[in-house]
């Protein structure tokens, strides 16, 4: 294992030097991110150098850079002249050169660019010197942080979980990173090397001893985001109104928007508890079920294959939505899937193996991005860069696990549907460009695992280790996951890159959830539903200026581009293409799978996974959903089922469109929405013309920004 | 440490964005800005020409006369000294000295749409990452903010199940190409092949489906504007102002004078006829005009003949169908060189000819030939290339490569080269790791 920690002093120099200059040549970013990047510069920042509030400070030295504005000054905003020198080195000349870049060059593009470069390389640069710091912290200070306190919770003594220690706000705030005072001592203790495998190898990790009350759940989270929030100086938006709440839920939950009848009932309904039994029926609906499996179908098979040749997704896809009906427990359904065996063409979960070729190194690789949350393959081909928890010899080891699965002959590529997947007694894994046999071995354990005929094969083992009530990562990760499809962001970003250098935004939130979801059986409906019952979940997305703060602490929710699944769902619920079952879970819903022209639309729409926040698309799809069949057969009275409903003689026009708002952006129009519609119907002078005129109505509303995201 | 000299001029220019014209350069850089605008190689294009089904390189390119595998056809000579491809290919001969024939080339994949994959990406099939096609990110790379055209343009692309290597990949569907449609070609072939007509090509969707007026069409746009102001205005997040973005760029490619390219009616019958009635003329001519528009990347795809058959996957029948095949290769693609030449546009754009594999130099019972990407040929022509070559040699049977193999890497990394563009150049993977363009080194013998 490389031994060699990134020193900030040899680093910052050098780094920032390739900074400027690539930041220079970067590919141009579109304009508009322009105050995201901004933002999330910010945020790196502040997450990184954390702010000691006093006197409403301003909340970042970047602030200004944000705004365009090249002022020196900013760089010496208080809160970096209390850091640690060599910290405070680091952080001026980063600043002073994105100041550089601002100053340099004035077209927004080249602006963004610049920002962007300067984010993911800076990014590191502070990871290195985070990562060697927490480390100096665990040993010389012997303080250990809040994050590190609360994952003591229940170890050393059984808590009543209503009475468990709160972790003081300040320390919650600033755990994601050393404090100021600590000294600054070189690190060259093991107990870098302990840091090294932390987010690993916890071995003392333990659940709450029983669930947390419901309410108090919800309760807990918002409290600690609160604390965040004004510690942070951050203003959160108000509460989202009811419509709003409903849309979110049902693309949430379920994946579409919800048909007019179910959007009158919710909308009607004067039960002050009407959000909860919202919450209750989506989270039954067969429509939650297959929307969770086609996320999990996303994170599960890689993009890249041509799944078609092996018999194609519906068998998986079923499989997964049956498990997620009936609620079975999160830790089964992984075992399961990683201890699946028999003929692919009969098996839903063999896909898995299927769509990875059997192939060692993809299925670690999966394994650990999906349950673990931690990209163990970057350490594939050498330890891994920025993270000395990770050595070569720790991926191979996980990889090891899945080398005695019986495998065709020959080419690996040879997968086929009646391939047979079971585990034998040969097979190894070597390091790449040698002859080094590596022994499988769990992240967190002393010795290597033992091979054994009477005992339990190494997929078995694996799965035991992976999936045990003790393994907080594995808790952590999905809890992590649930949160990002929910807020669009999530606790740890990306989600599949957590580890000691890249903090959550707020930790206690990700370990009570945790703790709480173990507790609970891992028990995945709970824990949907504890979160989008917070107060949180139902901020409202609007807000009169733009700062990407909020949405990234989740004091505003986050603007979400719709999947292409989502998308066409949508487009066929608001337009009645397909009908809605409002029914509970045995009543068919979407039909999702298997649907050839659902395919082909979600081909061309397809954006990569993990950026919900960015909008994907281009002039190709405009054009489509501007002219093409779909939305044309939508809107032309003569298929639309949607328009020739309307026809009934007892609606009036002002209902018609009313129907049309609800049908497509699930809410009322306001007063004067409905007139700018209602002129448009009133123009017409002969019926045909009314019809056309509906039609432009529902036209503009399936093209609208509001339709296409999910806010 | 890094020498900010060495970064590329065109990247200052497209950093520079809207200030292309020159007129109103801001900032510290005004002669540097100058100086590339008036560098007439500022903007640089790429027309790959498909050849779906796998050509045939030993009817070609890589002729063996006199040996059993050599085929019928017989070779011409060409305006290269030493440099002879078929006789079928007459009009092209003529432009030899623009041409780069690689006659060496090797792959390892030997299925169509692995093929495919493999070629169009530079990358192995079945990864579990999903890789864009080099085409589109070339049009990525090559696009100018101000374009109102989309960087990737792909006339009568192969459309069949499973189209690994055509999409976007992990760049996400902004970057997939604009596809331009070949309609009605069973009812159109009897009429092209009897002189009536020319194949129609159309954009998918650019215009409002029939039935639906301009003056409607203004209606709705009108409903929507307001719709949209309004969510926008109250939602300032990043993503909603994008969709507003990429939608006034959609309607404005389409009000644009630039959507005239996909007129071809505009141009005269004999234009037309020179390049040939069939949808790879006519594309080749649509290549031109838009390239002459801006647009960085246009794909031409030659997968059947008028006459008819399986396009270049001559399992049966090799002779007949090449030799159709090579007609209307051999008009679209000379008359494009000519065209391009004509308007000076042909040093700024190069243009490469490929499929996804050669076919075996034994014929077999059918008069065919099968798959066989051991030893083939690909061509690299125009802007950046150093024409009036054959690189590379196969043995007499055609069965091996004898000198200076190269592989698919190699080929694509010297594209990019000859474009301008860093063959290392990355896109950010949705893995988290960054992933260049092609993973090769550019032949220098073949770059100008």
């Amino acid at each position: 294992m490389a031994e060699q920690p990134v020193q900030p002093d040899a680093v910052d120099d050098d780094q920032l030097t390739r900074l400027l200059a690539s930041a220079y040549g970067a590919p141009a970013i579109r304009h508009e991110y322009r105050q995201d990047l901004a933002g999330r510069l910010d945020h790196e920042f502040a997450a990184s150098f954390p702010i000691v509030d006093r006197k409403g400070t301003p909340k970042s030295v970047l602030s200004g850079a944000s705004e365009g504005v090249a002022d020196s000054a900013a760089v010496e905003a208080p809160q970096v002249l209390k850091l640690k020198p060599r910290r405070r080195r680091l952080a001026i000349a980063v600043a002073a050169s994105i100041l550089l870049a601002v100053a340099a060059v004035t077209d927004p593009p080249a602006f963004a660019a610049a920002l962007h470069v300067l984010v993911t390389t800076f990014k590191e640069v502070v990871n290195a010197v985070r990562g060697n710091d927490s480390a100096t912290g665990d040993v010389n200070s012997g303080s250990a942080s809040a994050g590190r306190n609360f994952d003591n919770i229940g170890k050393s003594e059984p808590v009543d979980p209503a009475a468990a220690p709160e972790p003081s706000s300040t320390e919650t705030v600033v755990a994601s990173a050393p404090k100021a005072e600590t000294a600054n001592k070189e690190d060259k203790s093991p107990a870098r090397i302990k840091a090294a495998h932390e987010i690993l190898n916890q071995p003392e990790w333990n659940a709450f001893d029983k669930p947390l009350a419901e309410a108090e759940l919800s309760q807990r989270l918002d409290d600690e985001l609160s604390k965040i929030w004004a510690a942070n100086g951050i203003q959160p938006v108000e509460k989202a109104t009811d419509a709003e709440f409903m849309r979110r839920l049902y693309l949430d939950l379920t994946g579409r928007i919800p048909s007019v009848s179910e959007a009158e009932d919710f909308l009607e309904d004067p039960a002050p508890n009407r959000r909860e039994r919202l919450v209750d029926r989506l989270l039954v609906h067969r429509d939650h079920a297959t929307h969770l499996a086609g996320v999990w179908r996303t994170i599960l098979l890689p993009d890249g294959v041509d799944l078609s040749r092996l018999g194609g997704t519906a068998k998986f896809d079923q499989w997964l939505a049956d498990r997620f009906a009936a609620n079975v427990r999160y830790d089964q359904i992984v075992r399961e899937l990683i201890l699946a065996q028999g003929r692919v063409s009969e098996s839903g979960p063999l896909l898995f193996y299927a769509a990875l070729k059997l192939n060692p190194e993809e299925l670690a690789a999966r394994t650990s991005r999906a349950f673990l949350g931690v990209r163990m393959d970057c350490a594939q081909c050498h330890d891994h860069p920025f993270d000395q928890q990770l050595s070569q010899h720790d991926f191979w080891g996980f990889a090891a696990f899945f080398a005695r699965i019986s495998r065709p002959q020959g080419k690996m590529e040879a997968t086929s549907p009646v391939l047979q997947v079971r585990d034998n007694d040969r097979g190894e894994v070597k390091i790449p460009q040698s002859d080094e046999v590596v022994p499988p071995r769990l992240p967190q354990a002393a010795a290597d695992a033992q091979d054994s005929i009477e005992g339990p094969g190494r997929r078995q083992q694996l799965a035991e280790w992976l999936t045990s009530p003790h393994n907080g990562q594995f808790a952590k990760a999905i809890v992590n996951r649930v949160w990002a499809n929910l807020f669009g962001r999530g606790l740890v970003e990306p989600v599949d890159d957590m580890r000691s250098a890249n903090q959550p935004i707020a930790p206690a939130v990700l370990d009570i959830l945790s703790r709480d979801f173990v507790a609970s059986g891992f028990d995945l409906r709970r824990l949907h539903r504890a979160i989008v019952l917070t107060k949180t979940y139902q901020l409202s997305s609007r807000s009169k200026d733009n700062d990407p703060a909020r949405g990234i602490q989740f004091a505003q929710m986050n603007v979400k581009s719709f999947t292409a699944e989502q998308l066409y769902d949508c487009i066929a619920v608001a337009t009645r293409q397909s009908q809605v079952a409002a029914g509970p879970a045995d009543v068919p819903g979407l039909e999702r799978f298997g649907d050839m022209s659902r395919q082909e639309f979600i081909s061309q729409f397809r954006a990569p996974d993990g950026q919900p926040t960015d909008y994907h698309a281009g002039i190709p799809q405009a054009l489509t959903l501007m002219h093409g069949s779909l939305i044309h057969d939508a809107t032309d009275l003569a298929s639309s089922g949607l328009l020739k409903s309307l026809e009934a003689p007892f609606f009036t026009d002002s209902q018609r469109v009313d129907t049309l708002f609800l049908s497509t952006l699930s809410r009322y129009p306001e007063a004067k929405e409905r007139e700018v519609m209602l002129k448009a119907v009133s123009a017409a002078t002969t019926d045909l013309e009314r019809q056309q005129a509906l039609g432009d109505v529902l036209w503009a509303l399936l093209n609208s920004a509001e339709f296409t995201f999910n806010h | 440490m890094v020498n900010l000299n060495l970064i590329d001029r065109r990247r200052w220019l497209k950093s520079l964005g809207g200030c292309a014209c020159g007129v109103s350069v801001s900032g510290w850089l005004p002669a540097l800005a100058e100086q590339i605008a008036s560098d007439p190689r500022r903007r640089r294009h790429c027309i790959l020409l498909w050849m779906a089904g796998g050509p045939s390189q030993m009817d070609t390119f890589d002729m063996k006369p006199g040996h059993e595998n050599g085929g019928e056809f017989k070779e011409t000579s060409t305006n290269v000294p030493g440099v002879r491809f078929s006789e079928h290919l007459p009009q092209l001969a003529e432009h030899a000295d623009k041409l780069a024939i690689i006659r060496s080339l090797s792959t390892k994949e030997g299925d169509h749409e692995r093929g495919a994959y493999l070629m169009r990406t530079g990358q192995r099939p079945m990864s579990a990452i999903d890789y864009p096609s080099v085409a589109a990110a070339l049009g990525k790379e090559l696009a100018l903010a101000d374009d109102s055209l989309p960087p990737y343009i792909s006339v009568a692309p192969y459309r069949g199940p499973g189209r690994g290597g055509f999409g976007p990949g992990f760049l996400g569907p902004k970057f997939a190409p604009l596809v331009v449609d070949s309609f009605g070609m069973s009812a159109l072939t009897r009429d092209i092949s009897s002189g009536s007509a020319y194949a129609e090509l159309k954009v998918d969707a650019i215009k409002p489906p029939q039935g639906i007026s301009a003056d409607q069409s203004e209606r709705r746009l009108d409903l929507w504007k307001s719709l949209e102001d309004e969510f926008v205005g109250s939602h300032p997040a990043a993503a909603p102002q994008s969709h507003r973005t990429v939608y006034d760029n959609a309607l404005r490619m389409i009000h644009s004078e630039s959507a005239t390219a996909f007129d071809l009616s505009q141009e005269p019958a004999k234009v037309r006829d020179a390049y040939g009635k069939g949808v790879f003329g006519q594309g080749c001519l649509l290549a031109r005009r838009l390239v002459e528009r801006g647009v960085p990347f246009v794909e031409v795809s030659l997968s059947s003949s008028i006459a008819g058959g399986a396009g270049w996957d001559t399992h049966s029948n090799n002779f007949d169908v090449v030799k159709a095949l090579s007609a209307e290769l051999d008009s679209g693609w000379a008359t494009l060189m000519a065209d391009l030449s004509e308007r000076g546009l042909l040093e700024q754009t190069t243009i490469v000819w490929m499929g996804e594999f050669g076919r075996t130099p034994r014929i077999n019972a059918q008069a065919g030939r099968d798959h066989f990407p051991r030893a083939w040929s690909c061509v690299l022509a125009g802007g950046g290339i150093a024409g009036g070559q054959a690189y590379g040699r196969t043995s007499a049977d055609g069965t091996t490569v004898e000198e200076n193999q190269v592989n698919v890497t190699d080929v694509l990394a010297t594209l990019c080269a000859a474009l301008g563009v860093a063959p290392s150049t990355e896109n950010d993977s949705n893995t988290g790791r960054p992933i260049k363009i092609v993973d090769g080194s550019p032949i220098k013998q073949l770059l100008a």
